[in-house]
Order: C-alpha cells, then sequence, then structure tokens
C-alpha cells in the first residue's frame, strides 16, 4: 500500500514539476542552475538529477529552446528559453491546474 | 601521498585523485546504466556539464585536484538515480506525511535489499586465488567456506580420477566473469549495488591493499601459461586434423559427383551411399571444427580477460553444438575419436 501511495505522489509531482519549470521560464530565459535555484527555494526537488531528464523531455517535446552561452568559470551553459508552442502548453496548464484547483476546493468545502 | 589523473569533463580537464576517479567513474556507469532505457545521451551530457561547473565551483583556489570529497558532495548534490526519476525524497510537509513518507522508504529499501539478496551472481574471486578463483566465487554464491569447496574439489578429483573436475574447472574459467569492479563485487556477495555500497567497498578494497600484499594466483598464473602452451599445440594439432577432415569431404564430394557424371553409379544408388557417409562425416567435421575455434577464443579470452559477455555466449553456444555432434555421431557409431576420450 505504502508503495502504491508513493507512486501516486510521484505522478503527482511529475507532471506538476513539468508546469512549475514552464513557468519558471516563462517571460525570461534561464541556466538549468537558475531553474535548479528557483525549484529548491520551493522545496519542489532536493537532488539536481532530477532536473535534467525532465529539461530534455520538455526540450524534445518542443516546448523548449536552448542556446549555448560562453561562461566565465566553467564549461559553456544551455540558456533555456520557452517556444511559442511552450507558451501555448503553458497557459492550457494553467488553466488546467485552475480548474483541478478549483475541484480540489469545492471538494473540500463541501465536506465541512 | 595520491596518485592522480587527468578527466576530460565535457570540455574542461580536471586532475582528480585516483580514489575520486573511481568513485566519479563508477557513478557516471551507474547513470549511463540508469538513463540507457530511455535513450537519453543528451541528459548525461547534461549532468557531466553541471558535474563540470560543480567541480569548478568547490574548487579551493589553493588547490587544483578534486579530491574524494568533491566527489561525495557532488553525487550528494546530483542524487543518485534511482532519486532522480521519481524524486522520492522532494516535498515533504507535514510529520505525518513524512512519517509515511519515510516507511514507504524503509519498506521499499527493504524489499529491494531482500530481492538483491536473492540474486547473487556467479563471479570468479579476485581476492582469493589458488587457480583461477573458481572455487572461491562458488563457495561465496552458495555461501559456504572456501576451505569446504576446495577440500571437495580436491577429492572428487582424487576419488574419480577422471578428468571430470579439471574439464568443469576449466569451463567455469571460461565462462564465469571476473569480479574485478566494485559493483561486479557487491553483486557477487548479494548486496545491493548503490553509491554507499559502492563506497564502502571501495574504502574495504582499499584497507585489503593496506593490510596485506595477497601471494595468491602464482600458481594460477603458471598454470595460464601453460594453458595457453597447450591451447596453441592441441590447436595446431587439430588444425592439421582440420585441413585433413576438409580434404576428405572434398574428395568424397567430388568423386560422388564425378562417378555420377560419368555414368558409372545409378542416380539412387548414389544418392543412398552419399546419405549414409554424408551426415557422419558431417558431423565429424562440426566435432573437429568447433573445438578448434574454441580454443582460439579461449587463448583470446585468457591474454585479455575483458572483451566481455558475448565470447561468454559464443563459448556456450558452441559447446552446446559440440555435444549434440558428439551425441550424433555416437549414435552413428561413431569415430575413434569419441570413444577414445577419457570419459
Amino acid at each position: 500500500m505504502a508503495a502504491n501511495t508513493e507512486n501516486i505522489k510521484s505522478q503527482m509531482r511529475k507532471g506538476f514539476l513539468e508546469y512549475c519549470i514552464l513557468m519558471i521560464l516563462d517571460g525570461k530565459a534561464a541556466y538549468a542552475s537558475d531553474i535548479m535555484q528557483r525549484l529548491k527555494e520551493a522545496k519542489l526537488i532536493v537532488v539536481e538529477g532530477t532536473l535534467y531528464p525532465l529539461l530534455t523531455r520538455l526540450k524534445n517535446a518542443g516546448m523548449l529552446d536552448y542556446e549555448w552561452q560562453e561562461s566565465t568559470q566553467g564549461p559553456p551553459r544551455k540558456y533555456y528559453k520557452l517556444t511559442t508552442e511552450g507558451m501555448v502548453t503553458l497557459a492550457e496548464l494553467a488553466d488546467a491546474w485552475k480548474e483541478m484547483y478549483e475541484a480540489i476546493d469545492l471538494i473540500t468545502t463541501k465536506k465541512q | 601521498m595520491k596518485k592522480t589523473l587527468t578527466v576530460n569533463l565535457s570540455g574542461v580537464v580536471f586532475n582528480i585523485d585516483e580514489d575520486a576517479y573511481d568513485m566519479l567513474s563508477d557513478y557516471m556507469c551507474d547513470l549511463e546504466r540508469h538513463f540507457a532505457k530511455t535513450d537519453e545521451k543528451e541528459v548525461l551530457r547534461d549532468i557531466e556539464c553541471r558535474i563540470a561547473e560543480l567541480f569548478n565551483e568547490k574548487m579551493p583556489a589553493s588547490h587544483n585536484v578534486v579530491n574524494i570529497d568533491m566527489v561525495r558532495e557532488v553525487i550528494s548534490i546530483m542524487g543518485r538515480p534511482d532519486q532522480m526519476d521519481d524524486g522520492e525524497s522532494s516535498e515533504r510537509n507535514g510529520s505525518s506525511d513524512q512519517f509515511m513518507n519515510d516507511m514507504a522508504d524503509t519498506v521499499k529499501a527493504a524489499a529491494s535489499e531482500a530481492q538483491k539478496k536473492l540474486q547473487k551472481k556467479l563471479y570468479r574471486r579476485t581476492d582469493q586465488v589458488v587457480i583461477a578463483g573458481v572455487c572461491s566465487g562458488l563457495a561465496t554464491w552458495a555461501g559456504v567456506n572456501v576451505v569446504v569447496v576446495r577440500v571437495l574439489a580436491l577429492v572428487a578429483t582424487l576419488c574419480l580420477a577422471q578428468l571430470w573436475v579439471p574439464v568443469v574447472y576449466l569451463i567455469l574459467w571460461m565462462l564465469v566473469p571476473q569480479a574485478t569492479s566494485a559493483s561486479q563485487k557487491l553483486e557477487m556477495e548479494g548486496e545491493a549495488v548503490n553509491v554507499d555500497s559502492i563506497c564502502d567497498m571501495k574504502e574495504r578494497e582499499a584497507d585489503d591493499d593496506k593490510g596485506e600484499q595477497s601471494g595468491g594466483g602464482c600458481l594460477g598464473a603458471f598454470l595460464k601459461v601453460a594453458l595457453i602452451l597447450i591451447g596453441v599445440i592441441v590447436g595446431l594439432a587439430v588444425f592439421g586434423t582440420l585441413f585433413g577432415v576438409i580434404f576428405g569431404f572434398l574428395g568424397m564430394v567430388i568423386g560422388a559427383v564425378t562417378s555420377l557424371f560419368a555414368g558409372t553409379v545409378s542416380l539412387t544408388a548414389e544418392l543412398a551411399g552419399c546419405g549414409s557417409a554424408f551426415v557422419p562425416s558431417l558431423l565429424a567435421l562440426v566435432v573437429v571444427v568447433v573445438p578448434v575455434v574454441a580454443i582460439v577464443l579461449l587463448v583470446k579470452r585468457l591474454l585479455s580477460p575483458n572483451n566481455g559477455k558475448h565470447v561468454r555466449n559464443v563459448l556456450l553456444a558452441l559447446l552446446f553444438i559440440w555435444v549434440l555432434a558428439l551425441v550424433f555421431l555416437g549414435h552413428y557409431g561413431g569415430f575413434p575419436f569419441v570413444t577414445g576420450l577419457p570419459w
């Protein structure tokens, strides 16, 4: 049973994380490490390794794009930004999130 | 004093301590295995890039060598492969939630550990070697004392006074891989392979190296040389026989065809004659050719033991074909080679 709860939770988190990444990149491009920083602040992610598969998946789905930027220290870094498709998806996800939020809100308030 | 290596992490060069390198390369291998399923080479490159970035950040101004503590820190930042895909450790609010999560983790860990315990893999031990580490590997696999297995093997060899035990030993030597890397050693002992256990294993190995210089294996080395020599001699002998058999076979075919064209024999009689001789001689050919190929492969493997799995599979397949051919040949009334064998 416990493993099942864990599975549901990780599924929820996965979908949620992708939405959050799109939100962070909305209107402003960022390095992976900046995105990481924001997610860590929000306590959504603990290990950095989680982020890279997500970014690649979003990029392959055509929602993100990146360009290489030279860094003063260390190797060149990927500078991620939203594509038009990503912006459309973000708007859709925002609606979906709102609906979900309202649904849960409705159920919890009715219960009381 | 420590030995250092030079590594290139996505275009940036680092000097790295040997122990730190081992830990990092094991970690990268784990990641590679983890992401191999999803075929995400890009993720690996990104992670490598990030690791280089972190090393750069963490490098104190007075140092220019990556040490094991830095690697450990970077691994804890990046996370183990099993933490990566379902992000178990994130988002923990409230104590009951925390408790549930911990419970789930413990149950999962215990379950997977129990599963791993059952799945011990058979390897040859490199740290307890008399000939090639087959006995010590078998002992570890079966969970009994090495001495028991060795005494059993010795007694069996002496009592049977036949070649069975040495032959089985040789076959195992060929087929069972050596446990060289830390993860293989963990698999051999049936422990879970993760970053923590690999680190533990590395430390244990380091202690072993300090403790004693193992003198074992010189018998193995001697035998190896002897085996290669024998292999070459037998290989040459069998090669000669092989030529004989092939020419004999060709001669038979040519003879059959020419006599057919000359009209001295009728087609039906020819087919009947050929049919009875054709299959056994083909089987004999297989029985002779297969050991040659096997010996060549074996010598190659002994000279460079790291050419992994397919050699093993090929050898297994060859063994199967050879035994099959031998059995059928025996059925056809045989070949002096078969009945002349020592068993």
